[in-house]
């Protein structure tokens, strides 16, 4: 039975700023909980009621306190074992956690985050209160741009996101033939359109730069039929809107679908489809192509265009393009049947599907210097299912890649509020044994630095000097700064389904 | 069936009233059914609704820019995604896979770079695709797998470029263009089944065709689903196996012929004769229930519907039969020239 996440936990009396199971991003099916996760969530529970009473404090308003978040990862400690970094005296002390972790020690780029052009994705439900003024409903504003707004820039310490494309297209020209404009364009759960209207929107209102967005525009999405090639006038229209217009920073491609109707997907290292597509976009100027690996079972006919085997030639054909594998090409999450399946995940080297082809690329290429690997949803997920496989997800795109190549996702507005995430990298580390037997470094602060925010700043050539500078009197930090007197916190409703 | 949408205590209370009315409307149904017939000289298609009467269709005018399921199951992949992998209408083509005995037995007769794309069929014949030349086109191999002997079976043309299109687009490709016979897209796409998307169905998932929150009319429902699954019909207007232009939502009878004779259904495999009586229950007699989707779980493939169907109903009886007290599956074969078994 598929309930919302937050209805699972207000009918368990779970109040954990951690999701204690596997939320779906919609791309996927979450797994049931399983025994472990069960224990962890009893815990959590156990030792956040047991410290609230000590001091003196409603159970929810600890919860969703630093002392909260602290619990969750003392509890999954002692269920999975010492996998995070967390002192027992920051469950019942705020500032041991802000002494220990200073919030504005890392600067934080999530380079995948989402909302919705209006469609509810069903994940709320009921109205109800969760004591910060917010009512949370299953109306489809729960997943539009004010709350996104919201839950990543108040609700956590992110201070730089792009808005990350999904599968869709737009419409060049209605049916009396003239162009399109604006939602008369369509282009699906979050258009190019959109999500370029409100980057613009909120620099203009923070007076800096804080959002990027990405655009839909992919070689498959306009179609001669005739020919059955690309109809290449109305693609490279598309084209130039969304770079020119739009001032998309960077494309998103999902090569495993088809909303263009071309009858298939697509290669990245395709030459008649991807290349020319690549000069134009050259020509234009962008050279930064963030492409959908992984996570793509649902498809029969096209699921195999998510394999990350085709980004080897597309990267070493462009050395001057910027080509960033999301999800680090994670086949199955935990949640899906096939992750059980022993070919899946081989304990004897640590290699899991798919992830292991990212890795082969770079390492049949060390000198390949343009193809990075994006953690959303991989890592989250792993960290609260499975903290071994984390550490081998981390591990190995560290060791291959170097630290300087893996870049900050966490496909939230889905996950919730995405602190939770960040709250787990900064106390993330690979274990002794695992150093020891697979030959990875420990993650240091300058590794984290890197990931968190430095790398995806390189990529998309951000003046952090500048603009650093300019966040903390922008009028976004006035405006979250007011939130937080005015009371405001981060709940800890996650959007999304799970299975009990 | 709508007792069926009953449950809990307070709903046997119901159940019983319910079953009541039933059995009261489903005699006098029975008794004026009757006396029609025998009004009309027991012909069941003297007299009965022409098919062809309501809605509109589509012939010859093309399909509209659907919404892709890519894009679909962006928001619906939580309750669809994985059942949908494993069902059998998703399953109907599909990838060879490396390590498969149907790919491995194909292996000796591809010319060197050849290569096998897709897989079609399940339980009767396994056939071999490759891409074709144009737009929506694959090539059919006239070797087959037969899946029970696990064996090739050898035709003698190799690769077909005209078969596909001809013969088996229809049902195993989606919008498919009647006039050059190719495909948009390959296997079975949530349009199919779904129409156009409404984007008022965010608001109001009963704006798509076959919600489980729709009030579909029968025959709009047993339209999409016959427009595949009615194998003894053909397109007036193309003489093809398939509709012609068959947008969801449309009536499939104002193009596609087929004969409610009820010595030819008689004759047919259980298989064929179930689907034909009861699109003759629908389209010839108006009957608004049972309808395909009170039974069959498309997405899911599950058959717990029809399991909580009465025992005793006629319906039972065209593939099941008792056997010393237990209801068994009656043995029977299929067989159809169109999908070459």
């Amino acid at each position: 039975m598929w309930v919302p996440k937050w209805k699972r936990d207000q009918d368990r009396g779970v109040d954990s700023p951690i999701p204690t199971q596997v939320v779906s991003n919609e791309e996927f099916l979450p797994r049931a909980q399983t025994a472990l996760q069960a224990e962890w969530e009893h815990k959590i529970g156990e030792l956040s009621e047991e410290k609230a009473r000590k001091l003196g404090m409603e159970r929810r308003e600890f919860m969703r306190s630093s002392m909260g978040m602290a619990t969750g990862f003392l509890a999954a400690n002692m269920v999975y074992g010492p996998y995070w970094d967390v002192d027992a005296a920051e469950t019942e002390d705020p500032a041991a956690s802000a002494e220990k972790w200073p919030k504005d020690e890392y600067f934080i780029f999530d380079v995948q985050t989402h909302f919705t052009d209006g469609a509810s994705i069903g994940s709320r439900g009921a109205k109800f209160l969760k004591n910060v003024g917010v009512e949370l409903s299953n109306k489809k504003e729960d997943y539009g741009f004010k709350n996104f707004v919201k839950e990543i820039f108040f609700d956590s310490e992110c201070s730089m996101a792009v808005i990350s494309g999904v599968p869709g297209r737009e419409i060049n020209k209605d049916k009396a033939g003239k162009v399109a404009e604006g939602r008369d364009r369509r282009g699906g759960v979050l258009p190019s359109w959109l999500m370029s209207q409100s980057k613009k929107a909120l620099n203009e209102l923070a007076g800096c730069q804080r959002v990027l967005c990405q655009g839909n525009c992919a070689p498959n999405h306009y179609w001669n039929k005739r020919m059955n090639e690309p109809d290449w006038p109305a693609l490279w229209d598309q084209v130039e809107r969304e770079v020119k217009t739009y001032g998309i920073d960077s494309w998103k491609w999902y090569g495993h679908t088809d909303p263009g109707r071309s009858g298939d997907g697509f290669r990245m290292d395709d030459e008649k489809l991807a290349y020319p597509f690549y000069e134009q976009s050259k020509k234009l100027g962008l050279k930064v192509f963030s492409c959908h690996k992984g996570f793509a079972s649902q498809s029969r006919t096209l699921g195999h265009f998510a394999h990350p085997g085709d980004l080897e030639k597309a990267a070493r054909d462009h050395p001057d393009l910027t080509f960033i594998a999301y999800h680090s090409a994670m086949k199955h999450g935990p949640w899906e049947p096939q992750f059980k399946d022993p070919k899946e995940f081989n304990t004897e080297t640590g290699d899991f599907a798919w992830h292991n082809e990212l890795m082969k690329i770079k390492e049949r290429n060390p000198k390949m210097n343009n193809l990075y690997c994006e953690i959303g949803t991989s890592f989250g997920s792993l960290a609260v299912l499975h903290p071994v496989m984390a550490q081998h997800l981390i591990g190995k795109n560290i060791k291959t890649y170097g630290a300087d190549h893996v870049i900050w996702g966490t496909d939230c507005l889905w996950w919730g509020s995405p602190q939770w995430v960040i709250d787990a990298f900064k106390r993330f580390q690979i274990s002794d044994e695992l150093c020891e037997k697979f030959g990875y470094q420990k993650v240091s602060k300058e590794d984290k630095a890197k990931i968190f925010g430095l790398n995806a700043a390189r990529v998309y050539q951000i003046d952090l000097k500048k603009e650093r500078k300019a966040f903390p009197s922008d009028a976004l930090s006035k405006l979250k700064a007011a939130y937080h007197d005015a009371g405001g916190q981060r709940d800890n409703a996650v959007h999304g389904w799970v299975k009990v | 069936m709508a007792g069926l949408r009953f449950e809990g205590r307070e709903a046997k209370t119901q159940n019983k009233a319910v079953s009541r009315r039933i059995l009261i409307g489903a005699g006098m149904l029975v008794g004026f059914a009757t006396m029609h017939l025998w009004v009309q000289g027991q012909d069941p298609t003297k007299g009965s609704r022409d098919p062809a009467a309501w809605g509109g269709d589509h012939v010859g005018e093309g399909h509209p820019e659907y919404m892709t399921g890519g894009e679909c199951l962006f928001c619906h992949g939580k309750t669809v995604g994985a059942n949908w992998q494993k069902n059998s209408h998703a399953l109907s083509i599909r990838l060879p896979g490396e390590e498969s005995a149907e790919a491995k037995a194909l292996a000796p007769f591809l010319n060197e770079g050849a290569q096998l794309d897709y897989l079609l069929g399940g339980d009767r014949v396994v056939r071999y695709l490759r891409r074709g030349k144009g737009y929506g086109k694959v090539d059919l191999h006239s070797h087959r797998w037969n899946p029970h002997a696990r064996t090739l079976v050898q035709g003698k043309a190799g690769w077909e470029s005209q078969t596909f299109g001809k013969n088996c687009a229809g049902c195993h490709a989606t919008a498919v263009d009647s006039n050059s016979q190719s495909f948009s897209s390959l296997g079975i796409d949530c349009y199919a089944c779904h129409g156009e998307m409404n984007p008022g169905h965010t608001d109001d998932p009963a704006l798509m065709l076959l919600s489980p929150k729709g009030r579909d009319s029968a025959r709009v429902i047993t339209s999409i689903c016959a427009s595949c699954h009615l194998r003894t019909g053909q397109s007036r207007s193309t003489g093809r196996p398939y509709p012609n232009h068959f947008v969801p939502g449309d009536n499939l009878f104002r193009d596609f012929e087929v004969s409610f004779d009820q010595n030819l259904i008689k004759a047919l495999n259980p298989s064929d004769r179930h689907i034909l009586e009861n699109v003759r229950g629908v389209v010839l007699n108006g009957r608004e229930s049972p309808t395909c989707l009170s039974c069959h779980d498309v997405h899911r493939s599950s058959m717990s519907r029809h399991e909580k169907l009465d025992k005793n109903s006629k319906l039972c009886a065209t593939c099941h039969e008792s056997k010393s007290g237990k209801w068994t599956v009656k043995t029977y074969e299929v067989h159809s020239n169109v999908c070459g078994y």
